[in-house]
């Protein structure tokens, strides 16, 4: 019963390759930018070389990959679920019937649609872990207070916005080493998690649900403390220690991101969706 | 219902880049009716190990059997296990969760199917065992209650299920000197009382030494000494390496014998530790080197 072994969201993996050496705008930016692409991108050939250039990202940071899939396994069952509903519920124009079965029937366009979103979702997901596990939450929120910072004339809260975003990522393992331990100390009282039916399930849910809520408002509540004892008063005149400056390579990151950006982009253009 | 572990192994976060073994080849018996003190410097195993007592980790590397029964072995009923063995966790705010003590503490007997006069009975039994008024605390809400209270509330949650073996981790923990001198009573009487099995698990030996007849200390996921409270509080330096204090009683003892008196280092609270002393100056020689 561990629930933090397969977590991958939210934690950093120290290193020093290139690629936790980079700038974190350039890092967030990056990402940004391919999960952008990637919501365009509706063709086999262009997902295999997505995906291909996500393993290597993987293997520039050193990054065992198994560790690295890992976190993609909690996403499966629901994945699942969605693959199968595309397929039954999905017709794009001219598509053909594969079978049919009671009220239901499937069709190839449904099942390629199904497939190339689930093959996108996991590559959304894969991408964000990659940014997670190379970059600290430091740096997570330098990078992402700069990258708003010109919006804060719009009087966008980008200082806050980007502390708001950071403590959320900070506390994802927190609680799920919290709903572990709370889980336990109830199995201890005789709840059998994950058997009986439906209804015993969800009930199964209140006695971890409610002492996580709690325990994560006070726990929200001390750091409010922390940081005004620390005299936090929002972000306005605030001096960094670290500078962020960009490197050579972050310029090197910038000339491969554009070259696939375009390569996907013709791939996209010219390879006609699959229905 | 006696514990047997043997060559336990455990590794948290196996297969991936985090991994850390908690365990080494741990092998282990405890009987029915003991009192134990499990102790050890945070980080040496000791919680991890005690959660292989009550099947809530079930052993990849090595084997336990509770009662006979191997928690590996699907056809064993891990339900009914967790009931006999109580765990109560350091921090109460994981396991209350209700809004009243005495809904929180029916939990347990709840799930256990019991009738509604045998969970009211169970209920004033726990609660008087834990020295919470029944008629003031039984509507009391959660949230009113002191960090002592909830203590006590959750161990009534785990006593209401009647357990034969009651595993404690760090009751102590974050009381004043007064609740813990309280809580400290409430589990010698359950010990003597109602002859339960009890191993408390702490990283401090002050409070444990006076009470339990059996110490286990334990480093870096290691078993370092294992045997009656006197022995193992008398080896002092093996103490020490570990990095645990032992109780200022047999700390000046072991000064006194440095200083060249022939006194004992196993006592175990100051009227011991007088006797002793008063022994050896009544007898011709002992007091040579006082001086």
């Amino acid at each position: 019963m561990e629930l933090t072994k397969n977590l991958t969201l939210g934690i950093y993996f120290p290193g020093d390759t290139t690629l936790h050496c980079l700038d974190p705008r350039t890092k967030i930016a990056g990402t940004t930018g391919l999960i952008t692409l990637l919501l365009f991108t509706n063709n086999y050939t262009a997902y295999t070389f997505f995906a291909a250039f996500a393993l290597a990202l993987i293997l520039a940071a050193k990054i065992p990959l198994g560790f690295a899939l890992r976190g993609l396994r909690p996403m499966l069952p629901f994945l699942a679920m969605m693959w199968l509903f595309q397929i039954f519920f999905q017709k794009p124009p001219g598509s053909e019937i594969i079978f049919s079965w009671w009220k239901l029937t499937a069709t190839d366009g449904g099942l390629h649609m199904g497939t190339l979103m689930s093959i996108r979702v996991l590559l959304l997901f894969l991408l964000t872990t990659i940014l997670t596990l190379t970059t600290s939450t430091v740096e997570l929120t330098d990078g992402t207070e700069a990258l708003l910072r010109p919006l804060q004339r719009l009087k966008v809260p980008a200082q806050e916005l980007a502390l708001t975003m950071v403590i959320a990522l900070r506390f994802v393992p927190t609680l799920a080493e919290e709903a572990e331990k709370i889980i336990k100390a109830q199995t201890a009282r005789g709840v059998d998690f994950g058997r009986g039916n439906f209804i015993q399930k969800i009930a199964q849910l209140f006695p971890v649900l409610l002492p996580l809520f709690i325990n994560a408002f006070r726990r929200a509540d001390e750091m409010i403390t922390a940081m005004e004892s620390r005299c936090y008063t929002g972000g306005t005149g605030r001096t960094k220690m670290k500078v962020l400056r960009m490197s050579k390579n972050d310029y090197y990151s910038w000339a491969v991101l554009l070259l696939f950006a375009l390569m996907q982009i013709i791939l996209i253009v010219k390879i006609a969706p699959p229905f | 219902m006696p514990i047997e572990i043997e060559n336990l192994n455990h590794t948290y976060k196996e297969g991936t880049p985090f991994a850390r073994q908690a365990l080494f080849n741990i092998s282990l018996r405890i009987d029915d009716g003991e009192f134990i003190g499990l102790i050890g410097p945070s980080q040496s195993g000791k919680s991890t190990l005690s959660q292989y007592f009550n099947a809530l980790f079930i052993p990849k590397s090595g084997r336990v059997f509770i009662d006979g029964k191997d928690t590996a072995d699907r056809k064993t009923d891990l339900v009914q296990i967790r009931f006999e063995v109580g765990y109560v966790f350091q921090n109460p705010e994981h396991q209350l969760f209700k809004t009243t003590v005495g809904e929180d503490i029916a939990f347990g007997p709840t799930r256990q199917k019991c009738s509604p006069e045998e969970i009211e009975e169970r209920i004033r039994e726990a609660m008087e065992l834990v020295g919470l008024d029944y008629e003031t605390f039984f509507e009391r809400d959660i949230f009113a209650l002191s960090g002592g209270q909830k203590k006590r509330a959750a161990i009534a949650g785990v006593l209401a299920c009647r357990p034969k073996v009651l595993i404690l981790d760090g009751i102590t923990a974050g009381l004043d000197p007064r609740g813990r001198k309280e809580i400290l009573n409430v589990v010698k009487k359950l010990h003597q009382e109602k002859k339960i099995t009890v191993i408390l698990i702490s990283h401090s030996m002050d409070d444990v030494a006076r009470l339990v007849d059996r110490i286990i200390t334990m480093d870096q996921g290691k078993i370092v000494d294992d045997g009656p409270t006197r022995k193992v509080l008398s080896r002092v330096d093996r103490l020490q390496q570990i990095g645990l204090e032992p109780p200022q009683v047999i700390e000046i003892m072991q000064q006194l014998r440095e200083k060249g008196f022939t006194v004992p280092t196993g006592v175990l609270n100051i009227k011991e530790a007088v006797s002793e002393i008063v022994k050896m100056l009544n007898t011709p020689g002992g007091e040579q080197s006082w001086n």
